[in-house]
């Protein structure tokens, strides 16, 4: 395999390790505040959904690893060099990966609670922050301030982008007024939530361009530039649900429901987009303010 | 078509980004890149901004792959230092593959170096 070859099955690989680990985790988070608005086949949706989404992420976390022993070497026959391998567990990797299991053994097991126990948050919280035990804020230094920021920022992520498919599923039901409701218990925390979560990422993400022209100058400045445009995009979406589509569901419009699903697609795909832009910026640039 | 559209905007940000892995920053080596040597050199030696740990270091001529050890248990630092067998006059091609000790990250890179045919006469 080529560089370029090693570099997007990395980055497909961390992608998909985002998708599955934020979505599980969101997916908990969204049963904390809506558990008791859905119904018990919706609850049983959402349980596989979240099951699903750990499986994904654990199969991708080893894949990343594999990958990463492989890349270093250059081979495909590197994927399985035991010293290789312990060497990127031993680098922050494996810490990451163990705390990330842990969080999605605890959230696996409080599926099986109608709603999820204070536990279950907090495993669903250790997996969505389980990523900033490795990658750049680690390299700042003092690293507490940043490697917090990212957890608080991981956090809201997690919140946000892992309630679209649980989200998606009550919106196939069509009782548009139930749908409000669930809409706007969400919309209800995710005001503050996506506030805290911009206000984490700016400082961070002063701290890893060290000033705003690297936006431009800088190939890691160019990916976040890209990346804030995806945000900006799931920003309108989010504002013209809670603006327009949810008064009208409120009054029962049977169209605002076909309308809000499409707008959840779109939202999901620019998540993706988000998260595959992320897992670039992470696998193939390095940040301005570290060089 | 909206799906084709952010997939291409991916594709482009790949774009932007470059082809190299970039993390750790591979300050100097010795020999230098393109160095061109009346002496063969006795080690290769590899800086960086930040302590990394040295997983791979191959060295090639011709083809013909150069033996070398690496000692993947050494602990992290800055400076790396592999010994080198006896070379003979020659275009060699080192290729290396670290982990940053700080983020966990891989990032690796090849450069040449030439012994001229005079170094055999040292």
């Amino acid at each position: 395999m080529s560089p370029n070859q090693w570099a997007a099955a990395l980055i497909g690989a961390k992608t998909l390790g985002y998708a599955g680990t934020l979505g599980a985790a969101g997916a908990v988070f969204f049963l904390g505040y809506a558990g008791s608005l859905i119904t018990s086949s919706e609850l049983a949706r959402i349980r596989r959904l979240v099951l699903t989404c750990a499986a994904l992420s654990a199969a991708a976390g080893a894949a990343h690893i594999v990958l990463t022993a492989g890349s270093m070497s250059g081979e495909t026959a590197g994927m399985w060099d035991g010293s290789l391998i312990r060497m990127v567990w031993q680098a922050g990797a494996g810490r990451a990966l163990e705390i990330r299991a842990i969080g999605l053994s605890l959230t696996a097991l409080a599926m099986l609670m109608h709603r999820p126990p204070r536990w279950g948050l907090l495993g669903a919280a250790m997996a969505a922050t389980s990523f900033a035990w490795t990658g750049h804020a680690q390299s700042l230094s003092p690293r507490v301030f940043p490697v917090l920021l990212l957890g608080a920022h991981l956090l809201g992520v997690a919140f946000w982008m892992g309630a679209l498919a649980p989200l998606d599923l009550v919106a196939r039901d069509g009782n548009a007024s139930r749908i409000a409701a669930v809409a706007e218990r969400f919309s209800a925390v995710a005001v503050f939530v996506v506030a805290g979560l911009i206000l984490a990422a700016a400082p961070l993400l002063w701290l890893l361009l060290g000033g705003f022209a690297e936006l431009w100058r800088s190939s890691y400045g160019r990916c976040i530039a890209l990346k804030l445009a995806f945000v900006a995009g799931l920003l309108s979406l989010a504002a013209f649900n809670k603006l327009r589509l949810t008064p009208r569901l409120r009054a029962g419009d049977a169209d605002a429901v076909r309308s809000l699903r499409t707008s959840i697609r779109l939202e999901m795909w620019l998540g993706i987009m988000v998260l595959a832009v992320t897992a670039t910026l992470t696998t193939i640039a390095g940040p301005p303010a570290l060089d | 078509m909206i799906k084709r559209g952010f997939t291409a905007m991916a594709v482009v940000g790949m774009i932007l980004a470059g082809p190299a892995f970039g993390h750790a920053k591979l300050r100097s080596t010795v020999p230098a890149a393109d160095a061109q040597l009346i002496e063969a050199p006795k080690s290769v030696t590899l800086t960086f901004n930040e302590n990394v740990r040295l997983a791979v270091l191959s060295v090639a001529a011709g083809g013909r792959q150069i033996p070398v050890t690496v000692d993947r248990s050494a602990p992290a630092a800055s400076q790396v230092t592999v010994t080198l067998p006896a070379l003979t006059p020659g275009t060699y091609q080192v290729r290396w593959s670290v982990l940053s000790a700080d983020d966990g990250h891989a990032t690796q890179g090849t450069f040449s170096f030439t012994i001229m045919a005079a170094a055999a006469s040292h």
